[in-house]
C-alpha cells in the first residue's frame, strides 16, 4: 500500500529517493512509468494526468517520455550494443524525431552518447552485449535511456551491482547527461550514502503516509 | 517492422534450436508436398498416356479393369475380342483411326504388346506428342521387335540383339518361344507412359508364334508355323484403341460398341474411366495426406514446445522491451512473427527437400513403379497447403504471443526473475 499525499520534482531537477527493499519501491516506479494505475488520487506528469488517459496512450506516453534504467541486464542480448542504445526511437516517434533534429541519424546520436559516457572504443561496440562488463553494460543502458532526450530518466537501483569508484563515477556520467539532456532524473536506491550526489532527497518511508 | 526485425534477430541469436525447429517443420512439409507431388504426378502420367484416345474397346468387364490392363499392363483381361469385330468396327465412318492390342506374352519382365504399325503413326501421349524412335526403324518382318526405353535400358539392349520370348507373364518362364526369336530393330524415346516398358511386335509375330501352340503348351509334333507358309491373320486381340474423326460422335459410336450384337463388347472413355479410378484411389490418397497432415501439426507442436518454453527465459526481455515503449500488442507480434519465420522458413526449407527427394527418387521411381516424376513447378494445390501451413504456424504462435501479451501486462516493468 503506497499513500503519498504529494510528490513533486521540478524540470531538469535530480531526485534521490531512498526506501528499502518492500517499501514499494516498484509500485510507485509503476505508476510514474504509467504501467500502473493509481487506486485514487492523481499523478499528473508533464502536466498530463496519467489515471484518466486510456491504456494505449499511456503506452505512448511511456515512450514518448520516459528512459528506464534497471538494476541489473538492462540490455536485449540478441542486438548490438548500438541497437540496444536506439531502441527507444523505434517505439516513440517523438523520441526519434528528437534524435534527429540533434543528430543527422540515429547511429550517430548513439555513438555520442555512449562517447560521452565513455564507451567510444569501437571494439567494444563490436561485442556481443553479454561479454560487457556490469559496468559498461549498465552505461549502455543509461545511453539508452537518455536517446531522444524523455523528460524524465527513472533508475531503479541501477548502481547496485558495481563497486564504489564505478559507482560513484556512474552517477556523475548520469547526472551529468540527464542535465545535458534537460531530463529530470529520479534515482531509487536503498543506499543512503549515494544521496549527497543529487539536489533533492527523499526517504519513501516518509512520505508515504500509509506506512507511518 | 521494427518488431519484425527484433523477432529475426531473437531467432538469429537462438540458431540452433530455431535451425532445429525449422529442420523439424522442414521435414513434415517435405512429407506433406511430397505425397501431393507424387499424387499429382502419378494422375498426370496416367492421364498422359490416354490424353490422345477417344474410346478404348475391349471384352465386357468393369471400365476401371478394361482400362487398367489395356494401356497401363496391370492385370490381365478377362476375355479377348473376335477379330471380325475388331474389323467392323474400325471400319465405322466415324472412326479416324484404330491400334489393336494383344497381350500375353512377355520378355524378361517386359509386357509384349501385339500391335499394328498404326501406333507408330496414331498414338498420342501427354499434349499431342508422337512416339519417337531413339534409334532403328517401325517392325517391318514378322520378327522384328520395337523395344521402350526403359527396357532397352534395363536389359542393355541395343539394335540388331535377340530376343526371345516368354509364353505367359512373369520374368521367369519355362514356356519360351525359343524357335522363333526376335531381334530388336528399333528403341523408342522415353515417353513417360507403359511403352517404356514394352516390347512391341506385330499381331501377325503374335500369331506366328502361336500357331501349333494350345492352352499355352506347344503341341507335340507341331512345329510352329513357317513363315508366309499359313494364313497370320489374327483370330482374336486383347483390346484396341480408337481415335474418332469427331470427337461429337464419341457418345454415339461408345453405345454403338455396347450394344454390339456378335459379342459382349465394351468401349470406354478413358477420362471417365480414370475419374473412377481415382475415386477409387482417393481413399488411400486422403489417407497418406492425413497422415502427412498429422506430421505438419507435430512439427508445429514442437515449435511450440520450444517457444512456450524459451518464453519465461524471456520475461526479462518483455519487461526491457516495455519500458523502452514497446505496447503489449508489439509483444504479441513479436512471439507470433518468430513462430511465423520459423514456419515459413521451414515450408521453404520443406520445398527445397521435395525437390531434393524428387530429384534423388526420380531414377528409382522410373525404375520400381514405371512412375515418371518430374521436377515441375509447385501446383496451386501445394502453395495452398504452404499457405495452409503458414497459417497454422500463426496461429500456434498466437498462443506464445498471447502469452507474452499476458506477461507485458502483469509484469510491466517490472523484471522478475
Amino acid at each position: 500500500m503506497l499513500n503519498i499525499p504529494a510528490l513533486s520534482v521540478g524540470q531538469g531537477e535530480s531526485l534521490f529517493l531512498r526506501g528499502p527493499s518492500g517499501s514499494g519501491k516498484s509500485t510507485l516506479l509503476g505508476l510514474i512509468g504509467a504501467v500502473l494505475t493509481p487506486d485514487a488520487g492523481h499523478i499528473r506528469v508533464l502536466g498530463q494526468d496519467l489515471g484518466g488517459m486510456g491504456g494505449a496512450a499511456r503506452d505512448r506516453f511511456r515512450a514518448d517520455h520516459l528512459g528506464v534504467i534497471f538494476q541489473l541486464f538492462n540490455l536485449l542480448p540478441y542486438l548490438s550494443v548500438l541497437e540496444n542504445v536506439m531502441l527507444p526511437c523505434h517505439f516513440s516517434t517523438l523520441r526519434r524525431q528528437r534524435t534527429l533534429a540533434r543528430a543527422g541519424s540515429l547511429d550517430e546520436e548513439a555513438l555520442r552518447l555512449l562517447e560521452h559516457l565513455q564507451l567510444a572504443d569501437p571494439q567494444l561496440l563490436r561485442r556481443p552485449v553479454s561479454q560487457l562488463s556490469v559496468g559498461q553494460q549498465q552505461r549502455v543502458a543509461a545511453a539508452r535511456a537518455l536517446i531522444g532526450s524523455p523528460e524524465i530518466l527513472v533508475a531503479d537501483e541501477p548502481t547496485s551491482a558495481l563497486d564504489a569508484d564505478a559507482r560513484d563515477a556512474f552517477i556523475d556520467l548520469l547526472l551529468q547527461e540527464a542535465g545535458r539532456a534537460g531530463s529530470s532524473l529520479l534515482f531509487v536506491s536503498h543506499d543512503a550514502a549515494l544521496a549527497p550526489h543529487f539536489e533533492h532527497r527523499l526517504d519513501l518511508t516518509d512520505i508515504n503516509v500509509a506506512a507511518n | 517492422m521494427a518488431i519484425l526485425r527484433l523477432a529475426w534477430k531473437s531467432l538469429l541469436n537462438r540458431r540452433g534450436t530455431a535451425a532445429l525447429t525449422v529442420l523439424t517443420i522442414a521435414i513434415s512439409v517435405m512429407l506433406l508436398l511430397g505425397v501431393e507431388q507424387i499424387r499429382s504426378q502419378a494422375r498426370a502420367s496416367f492421364t498422359n498416356t490416354v490424353s490422345g484416345t477417344d474410346l478404348i474397346v475391349g471384352a465386357r468387364s468393369g471400365q476401371v479393369q478394361l482400362l487398367l490392363y489395356s494401356v497401363f499392363h496391370i492385370g490381365n483381361a478377362s476375355n479377348n475380342i473376335d477379330w471380325q469385330s475388331y474389323r467392323e468396327i474400325a471400319a465405322h465412318p466415324q472412326v479416324d483411326w484404330t491400334i489393336p492390342i494383344s497381350l500375353g506374352d512377355s520378355h524378361r519382365g517386359f509386357r509384349v504388346v501385339g500391335t499394328s504399325s498404326a501406333l507408330f503413326d496414331r498414338f498420342r501421349y501427354g499434349r499431342e506428342r508422337t512416339l519417337v524412335f531413339e534409334d532403328g526403324r517401325p517392325f517391318a518382318d514378322l520378327h522384328d521387335a520395337v523395344i521402350g526405353a526403359e527396357v532397352a535400358q534395363a536389359l542393355g539392349y541395343s539394335l540388331g540383339q535377340r530376343i526371345v520370348i516368354a509364353h505367359g507373364l512373369g520374368s521367369t518362364s519355362f514356356a519360351n518361344h525359343d524357335d522363333q526369336p526376335f531381334q530388336v530393330v528399333g528403341i523408342l524415346g522415353s515417353t513417360g507412359t507403359p511403352m517404356d516398358r514394352s516390347v512391341l511386335v506385330s499381331l501377325e509375330a503374335i500369331e506366328a508364334i502361336h500357331s501349333g501352340w494350345a492352352s499355352g503348351i506347344r503341341l507335340p509334333g507341331r512345329s510352329s508355323a513357317e513363315p508366309g507358309g499359313q494364313d497370320l491373320t489374327p483370330e482374336q486381340i486383347t483390346a484396341f484403341l480408337v481415335g474418332l474423326k469427331s470427337k461429337v460422335a464419341t457418345f454415339r459410336l461408345q453405345r454403338a460398341i455396347n450394344e454390339y450384337r456378335k459379342e459382349p463388347l465394351q468401349a470406354i472413355l478413358p477420362g471417365v474411366a480414370l475419374t473412377e479410378l481415382w475415386s477409387l484411389m482417393g481413399v488411400a490418397e486422403r489417407a497418406l495426406l492425413l497422415v502427412s497432415g498429422c506430421a505438419v501439426l507435430s512439427g508445429l507442436a514442437g515449435m511450440l514446445t520450444v517457444l512456450l518454453s524459451g518464453l519465461r527465459e524471456r520475461r526479462r526481455e518483455i519487461a526491457i522491451l516495455r519500458s523502452v515503449g514497446a505496447r503489449p500488442w508489439q509483444l504479441l507480434l513479436l512471439l507470433t512473427s518468430e513462430a511465423a519465420l520459423l514456419t515459413l522458413l521451414g515450408g521453404l526449407l520443406g520445398l527445397v527437400l521435395v525437390y531434393a527427394g524428387l530429384w534423388i527418387l526420380q531414377p528409382l521411381a522410373e525404375q520400381w513403379a514405371g512412375l515418371q516424376l518430374e521436377l515441375l513447378a509447385p501446383t496451386l494445390r501445394q502453395w495452398m497447403l504452404l499457405a495452409l501451413v503458414q497459417g497454422a504456424g500463426i496461429l500456434v504462435g498466437l498462443i506464445p504471443g498471447w502469452r507474452a501479451y499476458r506477461y507485458s501486462l502483469a509484469d510491466g516493468m517490472t523484471i522478475r526473475i
